[in-house]
C-alpha cells in the first residue's frame, strides 16, 4: 500500500531508496515482534506516552515454544489480517471487525506504515455500528484516535469507555493522554490520579512520571519513572520503553552515564530496539563522537522510517557538513509526512516545528502554529507558536506565548532556549542571560542544532552557564 | 493479562459461546494474540505478569494432618528463561487472605515481601559458580522474603477494610531474610537441585512452614482440544488422551503450611466437621502502590496504599462465573463486596456456560437460579463446607475437619472423596472436569445424568511428579532440559532433552 502511494507521488531516484528501505523494514519487522510503541511515541509530541502498548511478546515467546513442542505452528500478524478478513467475509461479526482493527493497529506498530490507521477506522468503525457497544472497539478507536493526534476524538472515545466501564484504567489513560494534548493539565492530573488509585502499574506508573516531568518536579518523575521499570510486564517493549524514557529523563538533565545504563538495558530487553539506539547516539554526540552517533542513526532510520528520528539525523549530518546528505533526510520527513496526512494523522504541530528550524515555509508554518494552538493549547503548543512567532519576527507575541509554554514550571532546556532568544530580540538582556544560562545548565547536550548558539548568544551577553 | 488467563479464557471461551471472540485470541500471531484479547480480559493485569496469580490451592495436609496446606502460585507462563530468570516483585505485596468466620471479611492476612540481592552486579550470569545452598555466595541473584500476619483487632474497626490498609491490624513478624529457592538453571550450576530447593524450606516462628521459588505449574488442562471444541463435540470427552498445555512451564510458588490451631476463628484444631468453626475460606491478591500524581514542593513519593490489583479463590472463577463487563473491577473488588454487586450474584445464579451447554449441545441442565453454582462458588456447599450463617462471597472453602483422603479422587466430592476439591482444592483434582460438571448440574437431583456427569477434557493429573511432602508441587523445568524430546537446534545439534 506504502510501496503504491510512494510511486504515484513522485518518480524520483530517491523515492525509489526510500522503497528498499521501507520494504526491508517491512520485512524485518515481520519476523520479529518489533517497537510495538513505535507509532505511539513517533506521533505523539514530545515523545511521551499515549498509550503504553498492551502485547506481551515474553509471554508469547514462551507460547510459542510451547507450541514448537506440541509441534504447531504461530501466525504472523499478517496471517491474522488474512484470517479475520476470511473470517468477515463469511459473516461480519463486531468482535471480528475490533480484532481485525486491533490487527490493523498492531501491523502500523511492526512497520510504521500509517496507512493500517485508515484501514483500521475503516473496521472499527464498521464494528461501532453494528455494537456500539463494543468495548475492544471503543478502546482502540480511542487509541487510533491519539496515534492520529485528534486529542478531542480521543477524548470523547474515553469518556465513553469509561462510562461503559467506570473501573477500567485504560479509559482513563486514553483520557489523561488526550487531555494533556489539549492543554487541560489539572484535569488530566485527577483522571490520572484516579487511574492509578484503580490500578498502579508500568501503563499508571510512565504516566504519573511524565505529568511530574510537565510540571517540574524532576525527582519525582524519576522516581515514578524507576516504579514504572520495576513493575514491568511481561512485554519486552514494555519494558524497554519505559527504560528508555528512564534514560531520556536523565539525558534531558545531562546524566550522562545513567542515561547510557537505560538505554543500553532497554537494548537487552529488546535487541536493536530503535529507541534505546537512538539514546546511545545521543549519548555519542554528547561525548563529542559524531562518526559513530551517525552510524547509529542511519542504522536506525533505515530500520524505522521515524520522523523525529530522521530529521535528528538530517542535524547531525548538517553538522558534520554533510548538507546535500543532510537535505536528503529533509526530504525524506516531508515525503513521510505526506502519507501520514494521507492516512488522518496530524503532524502539524511536529512539522511547523522542523520547518521552524529549517527556515522552510515560515508564512505558511505561522498559520498552521496558530491553528493548532488554537485547537489545543497545550504548552507544547504554545513553544512552537511562540518559535514560529520568532522567526516570522513578532518577538513580543513570541514571548506571550513563551510564558504560556513555560507555564507549568518544565524544566526544558529547549523551551529555555526559545524564551532566552525570545528575550534577547526584546532586547532584555537579563531575562535572556538567565533562559540561556537554565538551558545550558540543565543539559548543555540539549539540540545538535542550537547548543552552540546558545553558547555564543551568552557569551555575548557577557554569561557564562555553570557547568 | 497473562498468558495463562489468557488461555483460560479462551477455554472459557468455549463454554461462554464466544468462540469468534476468543478464538482467535488463542490461535494467531504472538504480538497481537496478546494486543487482541488483552482487550477483552482484564487488560488491567495484563502488563504486570510478576503480580499475576495463577492457582490457589488449599488441603489438609496428608503427612501431617494437624495442618493445612497452602500453595498459592504466580508468574505464569515462565518459559526457558536465561539470563533474565523470573523472580517475585519487590515492590509487589502478595497475601494469602483467611476468613475464618464466613462473614467475607479479612480475618487473617499473611503478607509476603520480596527483596532482591545481586551479589556481583558486573556479571550477567545468574549464578557464578556451582550452587548447592540455595543462599551460597556463588548463586548471584538472590530473592528473600519476609512473612508477616496481620489480624483484623477484636473491636471490629477493619471491618469492610483489607488488613493490609487498616491501621487497627495487628502486625506479627513471622520470618525475615528467608531465603527463595533458585532457578533451576542446570545440572552444572546446581548439581543438586532438588536438595537445594528443598533447603528454602524454612521454619516461621508460628510454628507454619513456608517454601517460595520456581516449580513447574501444578495446574493441568487440554485448552487446544477443548478450543477446537474436539473434546466436547465428542462428548463425553471425558477419556483420557488430552494434551495438558501447562506441564512445559513453572510457576512461582509461596506456599506455607500452618497448623490448623493458627487458622480457625476459636484457635481449635476441629475434628467434627460439623463444628462451627471448621470451615477456613481462603483467596490470594496482590497489591502495588498509588502514588499522588503531583506533590508540589514536597519530597516525590511512590508510597501511596496499596491497591488490590489481583484477586483468586475459586480455580477459573474469572473466567466462568464473573461476565467481561466486571472482569476488571471483580480484581479490585473485596469479599465483602461480592454479594453487593447484583451483577455478579446474578451470573452465579444463572451463569452463561450453562445455557451455553444447552445452546451448544442440548444439554439438559438445571434450571436458573443455580443454587448448586451458588453454594460451590460462593457459600460453600450445605453439609460439607458452608460456614454457618454464610455471607455469599467467592472463596476457596475447606473444612479442616475432614481428614485427607487416603486414596484422593481426581474429581473430588464428585467422585465420593470429601477431601477434596470443591472442599479446598488438592493439586490432583481434576477442577476443568469438575466445574464443567457442576455447570452442567451434576449436584442437582435428576441432572446427575450422562453427558453432564462426564464431561472432561481428557487431561487427568498434573504434567510433573508431586512430591509426597510440602511444598507437594512438582520441581521446576530446567531450562537446561527444555526442549522437548528429538528437538534439534538450526545447526543440526541435538537438544538434551529431559532425561
Amino acid at each position: 500500500m506504502l510501496k503504491t502511494l510512494f510511486f504515484e507521488q513522485q518518480e524520483k531516484d530517491k523515492v525509489m531508496q526510500l522503497l528498499k528501505r521501507y520494504w526491508r523494514v517491512a520485512v524485518i519487522a515481520t519476523g520479529i515482534v518489533l517497537v510495538l510503541l513505535a507509532l505511539v511515541i513517533v506521533t505523539s509530541p514530545n515523545n511521551k506516552p499515549n498509550t503504553v502498548a498492551v502485547t506481551n511478546p515474553a509471554a508469547t515467546q514462551n507460547a510459542a515454544a510451547g507450541r514448537l513442542a506440541k509441534g504447531s505452528t504461530v501466525m504472523t500478524t499478517d496471517e491474522q489480517i488474512t484470517y479475520y478478513q476470511d473470517k468477515l467475509r463469511k459473516a461480519e461479526t463486531a468482535p471480528d471487525l475490533a480484532s481485525l482493527g486491533l490487527s490493523y493497529l498492531q501491523k502500523v506498530r511492526e512497520v510504521s506504515d500509517p496507512v493500517y490507521y485508515t484501514k483500521a477506522e475503516g473496521v472499527l468503525k464498521k464494528a461501532l455500528e453494528l455494537d456500539p457497544t463494543n468495548f475492544a472497539a471503543m478502546e482502540a478507536m480511542g487509541s487510533l484516535s491519539l496515534s492520529r493526534h485528534q486529542f478531542a476524538q480521543g477524548l470523547d472515545w474515553g469518556l465513553k469507555a469509561q462510562k461503559l466501564k467506570p473501573r477500567d484504567s485504560y479509559a482513563y489513560g486514553v483520557m489523561n493522554d488526550a487531555l494533556i494534548e489539549l492543554g487541560r493539565y489539572d484535569e488530566a492530573v485527577q483522571v490520572l490520579q484516579t487511574m492509578i488509585d484503580i490500578h498502579p502499574d508500568l501503563s499508571s506508573y510512565s504516566r504519573v512520571s511524565y505529568q511530574r516531568e510537565l510540571h517540574g518536579e524532576y525527582d519525582g518523575a524519576i522516581e515514578a519513572m524507576q516504579q514504572a521499570v520495576t513493575s514491568r510486564g511481561p512485554a519486552p517493549e514494555n519494558q524497554a520503553y519505559v527504560m528508555y524514557q528512564l534514560g531520556l529523563l536523565y539525558f534531558n538533565h545531562n546524566n550522562l552515564a545513567l542515561a547510557e545504563n537505560n538505554f543500553q538495558q532497554s537494548l537487552t530487553v529488546v535487541p536493536d530496539y530503535v529507541y534505546g539506539l537512538q539514546g546511545l547516539a545521543r549519548v555519542k554526540i554528547a561525548r563529542g563522537d559524531l562518526n559513530g552517533a551517525a552510524d547509529l542513526y542511519s542504522k536506525i532510520t533505515q530500520r524505522m522510517p521515524i520522523e523525529q528520528f530522521i530529521i535528528e539525523y538530517g542535524d547531525l549530518l548538517n553538522t558534520q557538513g554533510k548538507t546535500s546528505e543532510a537535505n536528503r533526510q529533509y526530504e525524506l520527513v516531508r515525503s513521510i509526512d505526506k502519507i501520514y496526512k494521507e492516512n488522518g494523522v496530524n503532524t502539524d504541530i511536529e512539522i511547523a516545528l522542523f520547518n521552524d528550524d529549517h527556515d522552510y515555509n515560515l508564512s505558511d508554518n505561522l498559520s498552521r502554529a496558530q491553528t493548532e494552538y488554537k485547537a489545543r493549547p497545550s504548552i507544547k503548543a504554545a513553544d512552537v507558536l511562540a518559535w514560529t512567532l520568532y522567526k516570522t519576527g513578532d518577538f513580543k507575541q513570541a514571548l506571550d506565548l513563551e510564558t504560556q509554554a513555560l507555564r507549568l514550571g518544565t524544566q526544558d532546556s529547549l523551551y529555555y532556549y526559545h524564551a532566552g532568544m525570545i528575550n534577547m530580540k526584546l532586547g532584555q538582556n537579563d531575562e535572556a542571560r538567565s533562559y540561556l544560562q537554565k538551558a545550558l545548565n540543565l543539559n548543555p547536550n540539549f539540540s545538535l542544532l542550537y547548543q552552540d548558539q546558545a553558547r555564543k548568544t551568552l557569551a555575548q551577553l557577557g554569561g557564562t552557564a555553570v557547568k | 493479562m497473562s498468558k495463562r488467563t489468557l488461555v483460560r479464557v479462551a477455554f472459557i471461551g468455549i463454554l461462554a459461546f464466544m468462540v469468534s471472540t476468543f478464538a482467535p485470541a488463542f490461535t494467531i500471531a504472538p504480538a497481537v494474540e496478546v494486543q487482541a484479547s488483552s482487550h477483552r480480559e482484564a487488560p488491567l493485569i495484563s502488563q504486570d505478569q510478576v503480580a499475576d496469580a495463577t492457582d490457589l490451592y488449599a488441603f489438609v495436609s496428608p503427612d501431617k494432618p494437624n495442618t493445612v496446606t497452602f500453595n498459592t502460585d504466580w508468574i505464569p507462563y515462565q518459559g526457558p528463561g536465561g539470563p533474565n530468570f523470573f523472580r517475585f516483585g519487590d515492590d509487589v505485596l502478595y497475601e494469602l487472605h483467611i476468613d475464618n468466620v464466613g462473614d467475607a471479611q479479612d480475618h487473617i492476612s499473611f503478607q509476603f515481601r520480596f527483596k532482591t540481592i545481586v551479589v556481583n552486579p558486573n556479571t550477567f550470569l545468574y549464578n557464578t559458580g556451582v550452587v548447592g545452598k540455595p543462599d551460597d555466595g556463588q548463586n548471584n541473584i538472590r530473592q528473600y522474603m519476609t512473612v508477616t500476619r496481620l489480624d483484623a483487632p477484636s473491636d471490629g474497626s477493619c471491618k469492610n477494610t483489607a488488613l493490609a490498609v487498616c491501621a487497627t491490624a495487628k502486625s506479627t513478624a513471622l520470618g525475615t531474610n528467608i531465603v527463595v529457592a533458585p532457578n533451576n538453571v542446570g545440572p552444572a550450576s546446581f548439581p543438586i537441585y532438588p536438595m537445594t530447593a528443598q533447603m528454602a524450606v524454612s521454619s516461621l516462628s508460628n510454628g507454619a512452614t513456608v517454601f517460595a521459588g520456581p516449580r513447574q505449574d501444578p495446574f493441568f488442562a487440554d485448552i487446544g482440544s477443548l478450543f477446537d471444541l474436539l473434546t466436547i463435540r465428542k462428548l463425553p470427552g471425558n477419556a483420557g488422551g488430552g494434551v495438558n498445555d501447562f506441564e512445559d512451564y513453572n510457576i512461582s510458588t509461596i506456599s506455607m503450611q500452618i497448623p490448623i490451631n493458627q487458622l480457625t476463628k476459636d484457635g481449635s484444631t476441629p475434628t467434627d466437621p460439623k463444628s462451627g468453626s471448621a470451615v477456613i475460606g481462603s483467596w490470594i491478591t496482590s497489591s502495588r502502590r498509588t502514588t499522588s500524581v503531583l506533590n508540589a514542593g514536597k519530597a516525590p513519593t511512590t508510597s501511596g496504599d496499596w491497591v488490590q490489583i489481583e484477586r483468586l479463590g475459586m480455580p477459573l472463577v474469572n473466567e466462568i462465573v464473573v461476565p467481561l463487563a466486571l472482569k476488571d473491577a471483580f480484581n479490585n473488588l473485596k469479599p465483602w463486596q461480592d454479594a453487593t454487586i447484583p451483577a455478579v450474584v446474578q451470573v452465579v445464579t444463572d451463569p452463561e456456560p450453562a445455557r451455553l451447554l444447552t445452546a451448544l449441545y442440548g444439554l439438559k441442565v438445571p434450571p436458573a437460579p443455580r443454587t448448586d453454582v451458588l453454594q460451590v462458588f460462593a457459600q460453600g456447599v450445605a453439609g460439607l463446607n458452608q460456614p454457618p450463617n454464610v455471607v455469599p462471597s467467592e472463596q476457596l472453602r475447606l473444612n479442616v475437619a475432614i481428614p485427607p483422603s487416603a486414596s484422593p479422587k481426581r474429581l473430588g466430592v464428585l467422585a465420593g472423596d470429601v477431601a477434596g476439591f470443591p472442599n479446598g482444592r488438592r493439586l490432583g483434582d481434576d477442577v476443568v472436569d469438575i466445574e464443567l460438571q457442576v455447570v452442567a448440574g451434576v449436584l442437582v437431583d435428576g441432572f446427575n445424568t450422562s453427558p453432564g456427569n462426564v464431561l472432561g477434557d481428557g487431561v487427568d493429573a498434573p504434567g510433573g511428579t508431586l512430591l509426597t511432602s510440602f511444598p507437594y508441587e512438582p520441581l521446576p523445568n530446567s531450562s537446561f532440559y527444555y526442549y522437548p524430546s528429538g528437538y534439534q537446534f538450526a545447526n543440526g545439534t541435538p537438544a538434551i532433552t529431559h532425561p
